[in-house]
């Protein structure tokens, strides 16, 4: 028994299935037992901490050791076509999965006086499934987990009755990712028997069936974090709970599908698959954020942050690797998170002004985060991607219209936030939040590696020594202090551009929204990428309209059908007057061949032949008689 | 007692039919539950005392049956047939149990359901071509009364083409049995006889010409098994029994009579022609994708949830010819796999459809304009609502749920075999996806623009639950089902290969 828990990462499944169960436990029979639902939850969260933490051996002071735990699901695993369950328990996973419960258990705290059982529950069942898609050791488990993530959302949305246009753009758009995956998945097992996560570096990458599989997969992956043209955000009732939308249906969904980016990435890069298709990624970010930047209203404008967000992370990744999109992506998280807890006490409270000073200080802070600002672990990711890439100046782009997106995010928000009104604990949940984004707790520096030597690093990097990313070094100093003060000041720049254009007396948007209105209203409802769908969908329905008319009613009711019955009309007459004359003939004949016999008995019966008859029979008789007696 | 299992599975509906016939109308619901209950127990209890990892026929019963024709009562059970039977013994009580307050002639309802049961159990046995055909060509009987007598006001034209298009499948078949029978020496019907290629290179003369026995037996075989099942293009009587038939009726047509003309098949193909299965394996292939693309186009123009069923169905029997007609071992195993999770996801389609249209007194869901018709169920009837994600999910193939496990190995088959399919396959799940989430959006979210709908019954719970825990189940932990069914397909693919 002892063995089987050092050597499996059994308390971190149980805790999963403990907190997946108490989800659904607390979503079925939660609104009956009032104020239990979080009691429930909080056990939950504390149960899987508790056996992460046990599992990697954290809370009893052992060395770190990567435990797996691997069964046969569909087929064994004998068989190349295998399909294998399992958890692994890494550094990466471990600290991620960690991460999130404890965002969750923060979150709880901030927003508890607005939530309901139904939102306990919906949390919980996401949480677990972000952490089963993180300690996954085949893609199989991760769908699992990104499929708990995804029920958590729709739970948490079925509670507005208004978010139904939302509910059906989306769930056909995830489902449609999660099923392009799947595929993706199904064709890579023909390739690598097993996808045994753990060994992706080993994998053989042979062409055509490699790249098919992974295109599928990675296609998948994209349109599970909303990219263009999958714009179900901006088609339903988004103000509903902010904070519950942005972090069940945004941010984690995204997380459980980057899981697999993350695991497959050196697989990916092999079959040349990245960073090809981070090009695809970098035009759906700069879509967005060219979306985000005509929103009236700042709900929009946070949503269309993140989803871009999500699409330049994808971006990092392929372009500059694992370390750089992480933390790139844990930025954008907390960011997300502060600003829709904060939007949501601006839309929920009236007139008072209590706290408005830190609010709006660590709102500034926030963005300075969420941009990729110095000392914060997003910075990483922006430094990574200048220092990787070729193409300098379409990222610097890229990173400054995002950049530039979140500022004016900030400065919309602010000009509402003295009608906020919040509690020192929110405060606190704020800085929590920010906290967990700082580059000394990733990194291991306070400047996030700006100084040559790293004379500032206070403990080893997370993500680096921890996590053993790859990392790319600057070759020559002078170069790092071109770059530095190139990306320092593309930050300075998209904090004063934004603010020109939003805290003059007359905003610069509003001019430009009076002068294109059209142009305006067309990028703001997502380039018309609905009415685009639905002329699709008509045209889909036509075909589908065409061929069952051709074939069902055209070809086989009218011609098939018709011809056939003609055929059989033509035959049946032929047959018909065979079948007359054949029958007249046949009684003709009949008649004439029974008419003779007949006749003769009716002379027979009338007695008129009878006499003449019997003299021929006698003589015939005699004649017989004669001739044997004579033999 | 336990070498007749399979006997007292074909035996004790047709004891229940007596009864039916002998005992008072009042007993009459119950007698035909409990016979046919106590059939799918014995299935039960076969396939639990059936050893996995093992090739060969188990439950083996044989006598002769007649000797002048060499005609045995073969019966068994391997890795192809199990799921089918299991199918068999979980759909047919739950069809009588859903038609427990039919009005209109129950007691003639319930016979016939009987002795379908029968039917299909020994069509599903039988390791005789003959007393195969025999039990297959009884199931059409009462289709015929099922379909006419039970349902909408075109119900009899549809029993009535219905008949004869199954009675035009039933006779090429038979010509292929005959064929066969006489083209062995000494004659014979028994598979185990025929198994093996035993047909190859076999030819006989008409007209002056050499035929080959195994291409034109192949030949008739499927275009008689064709017609039985609905393939594009010729499923025009299957629409309109979807619309005409009662849903119970439409459920033992899709869910169980297909997967078992489609096992017929895969013995027959597999046993007697695995010769010809090389070659044409690409056709068995192309009839899938072809099914599977056209239901999926087709079903997206559809408004009401009966046709939508019926296209559902031409989609999901691709999936299946798909997974055939790979011949490799995942896809094989995925296609059969198929076969048990189509029944059961198609019986829970037809049967929460027919829910919904017999309290609303509506199947159409949206109008021609797009504007929804029904609504608002998941408010109204959680439960109902929660059955029907299940099985949309499953159809679907989500992870967890029996779909994943026989399209996940027909995906991974299939692209083994002809890699080009998965992207057919993957445009119809596109499809797939977008219609069923479309019909799951018009019936049960947003709001209701009809009169208030109750959520199901106990009773309805009662037949809906084996339905909903087979799919999870199944779905969560196919391993024991696998496990009968992998030994049997790599047999019978060494035999190909």
């Amino acid at each position: 028994m002892l063995s089987l828990l050092e050597q499996h990462p059994t308390f971190t499944i149980y805790a999963i299935c403990f907190l997946a169960s108490l989800g659904v436990l607390v979503w079925k029979w939660g609104e009956h037992t009032p104020g239990k639902g979080l009691l429930l939850i909080g056990f939950g969260f504390l149960a899987l901490i508790a056996g992460l933490e046990i599992d990697s051996g954290f809370l009893f002071q052992q060395n770190f050791t990567v435990k797996t735990w691997i069964f046969e699901w569909i087929l064994p695993k004998t068989d190349s076509n295998a399909i294998q369950m399992g958890i692994f328990e890494d550094p990466l996973g471990v600290i991620l999965s960690a991460f999130w419960v404890l965002v969750a258990s923060i979150f709880i705290l901030s927003f508890s006086q607005f939530a309901t059982s139904v939102l306990y529950a919906a949390l919980a069942i996401s949480i677990s499934g972000v952490v089963l898609a993180w300690c996954s050791l085949t893609p199989w488990v991760c769908f699992f987990g990104i499929m708990l993530t995804l029920v958590g959302h729709f739970i948490a949305l079925s509670l507005h009755r208004n978010s139904l246009p939302e509910v059906t753009s989306d769930l056909w758009g995830r489902s449609l990712g999660l099923l392009l995956a799947l595929l993706g998945s199904c064709v890579l097992i023909a390739t690598e028997p097993g996808l045994i996560l753990q060994q992706v570096s080993q994998w053989q990458a042979e062409l055509s069936s490699s790249w098919a599989g992974g295109l599928l997969l990675v296609a998948g992956l994209f349109l599970l974090m909303q990219p263009f043209s999958w714009l179900s955000w901006l088609s339903g009732g988004v103000k509903f709970l902010l904070p519950v939308r942005t972090l069940l249906s945004q941010l984690l969904p995204g997380w459980a599908s980057f899981v697999l980016l993350v695991r497959f990435y050196p697989y990916l890069v092999k079959i040349g698959l990245f960073p090809v298709l981070g090009w695809m990624s970098l035009c759906s970010s700069m879509i967005i954020i060219s979306i985000g930047l005509f929103q009236n209203q700042c709900v929009l404008s946070l949503t269309a942050w993140i989803a871009s967000g999500f699409s330049v992370a994808f971006t990092l990744l392929a372009f500059s690797g694992c370390a750089a999109a992480l933390s790139f992506l844990i930025g954008l998280s907390m960011v997300a998170l502060i600003f829709s807890c904060v939007l949501a006490e601006i839309s929920e409270s009236h007139s008072s002004n209590h706290h408005c000073f830190w609010m709006k200080f660590f709102l500034g802070i926030a963005m300075v985060s969420g941009t990729g600002g110095f000392g914060f672990v997003s910075s990483i990711g922006g430094l990574r991607w200048i220092l990787s890439s070729s193409s300098f100046f379409i990222f610097f782009l890229v990173f400054f219209s995002f950049g530039f997106l979140g500022w004016k995010l900030f400065w919309k928000v602010l000009s509402q936030v003295h009608q906020c009104r919040v509690s020192y604990l929110q405060i606190l949940c704020i800085f929590l939040f920010l906290l967990l984004s700082t580059n000394l707790l990733w990194d291991g520096t306070l400047s996030g590696e700006m100084l040559i030597g790293n004379p500032d690093r206070v403990f080893g990097s997370l993500l680096y020594d921890f996590f053993l990313f790859e990392k790319s070094e600057f070759e020559r100093s002078s170069d790092f202090f071109s770059i530095l003060s190139c990306y320092g000041g593309g930050l300075v720049l998209t904090f004063f551009a934004a603010y020109w254009m939003n805290r003059r007396k007359e905003e610069v948007w509003n001019r430009v929204f009076e002068s294109f209105p059209q142009t305006t209203h067309l990028i703001r409802n997502g380039y018309a990428i609905f009415g685009l769908s639905e002329y699709c969908k008509r045209m889909m329905m036509q075909v589908a309209y065409f061929s069952e008319i051709v074939i069902e009613k055209n070809l086989r009711s009218e011609v098939l059908a018709r011809k056939l019955l003609d055929f059989f009309q033509m035959l049946s007459r032929l047959v018909l007057k065979f079948d007359f004359y054949f029958t007249q003939a046949l009684e003709e004949g009949l008649r004439k061949s029974v008419a003779i016999p007949g006749k003769t008995l009716q002379l027979m019966q009338t007695a008129d032949a009878r006499w003449c008859l019997f003299f021929a029979l006698a003589s015939g008789f005699a004649l017989l008689l004669h001739f044997l007696t004579r033999l | 007692m336990s070498e007749h299992l399979i006997s007292l599975m074909i035996f004790f509906p047709f004891l229940g039919v007596l009864c039916i016939a002998c005992l008072p109308r009042a007993q009459t619901v119950w007698l035909s539950l409990a016979s046919s209950l106590a059939s799918s127990i014995c299935a039960i209890i076969l396939i639990f005392s059936m050893q996995t990892n093992q090739a060969n026929l188990q439950a083996w019963e044989s006598f002769v049956w007649m000797v002048s024709c060499a005609v045995n009562y073969d019966m068994g059970v391997d890795g192809l047939n199990v799921l089918i039977v299991l199918l068999i013994a979980l759909l047919f009580p739950v069809l009588i149990a859903s038609e427990w307050n039919q009005k209109v002639g129950m007691r003639g309802m319930h016979a016939l359901f009987l002795i379908l049961q029968s039917a299909l159990i020994g069509a599903t046995c039988a390791q005789d071509l003959f007393l195969q055909f025999f039990f297959w060509g009884l199931s059409s009987l009462p289709f015929y009364f099922l379909a006419g007598i039970w349902g909408g006001a075109q119900r009899e034209k549809v029993a009535f083409r219905s008949m004869v298009v199954s009675s035009l499948g039933n006779f090429l078949f038979f010509a292929a049995l005959v064929l066969i029978y006489y083209s062995v020496e000494p004659h014979s019907f028994s598979l185990k006889r025929l198994m093996g290629g035993v047909l190859g290179g076999k030819t006989f003369v008409f007209l002056e010409s050499d035929f080959s026995v195994s291409h034109v037996a192949f030949f008739l075989m499927s275009a008689g098994l064709s017609l039985r099942v609905p393939i594009w293009p010729i499923h025009g009587w299957f629409k309109e029994m979807a619309q005409q038939a009662c849903p119970s009726v439409f459920v033992a047509f899709a869910g169980g009579m297909i997967p078992v003309a489609l096992y017929i098949f895969a013995r027959a193909s597999y046993f007697l022609f695995p010769d010809l299965l090389k070659d044409y394996s690409f056709l068995i292939i192309g009839v899938g994708m072809v099914n599977l693309i056209m239901g999926g186009l087709c079903a997206f123009a559809q408004r009401s949830l009966n046709c939508l069923l019926a296209f559902v169905c031409l989609g999901e029997i691709g999936l299946v010819l798909m997974g055939l007609g790979s011949l490799d071992l995942a896809g094989v195993i995925g296609g059969i796999y198929q076969q048990l999770v189509f029944g059961l996801a198609i019986a829970g389609f037809g049967l929460f459809s027919g829910v919904i249209v017999d309290r609303t007194e509506q199947g159409v869901f949206s109008n021609e304009k797009g504007e929804k018709l029904l609504g608002g169920i998941l408010v109204q009837a959680p439960v109902l609502s929660m059955v029907a994600g299940i099985v949309i999910a499953s159809l679907l193939g989500f992870p967890g749920f029996a779909g994943f496990v026989s399209h996940s190995l027909v995906m991974v088959g299939s692209y083994a075999a002809h890699p080009f399919s998965i992207l057919v396959a993957g445009s119809a799940f596109l499809l797939t996806s977008y219609y069923l989430l479309m019909m799951y959006r018009f019936v049960f979210l947003g709001q209701s623009h009809m009169k208030p709908f109750q959520d199901l019954e106990f009773r309805e719970k009662s037949y809906f639950l084996p339905i909903v825990l087979s799919l999870l189940f199944f779905g969560f932990y196919p391993k024991p089902l696998l496990d009968f069914i992998r030994p049997t397909v790599i047999m019978l693919l060494s035999m190909i290969h």
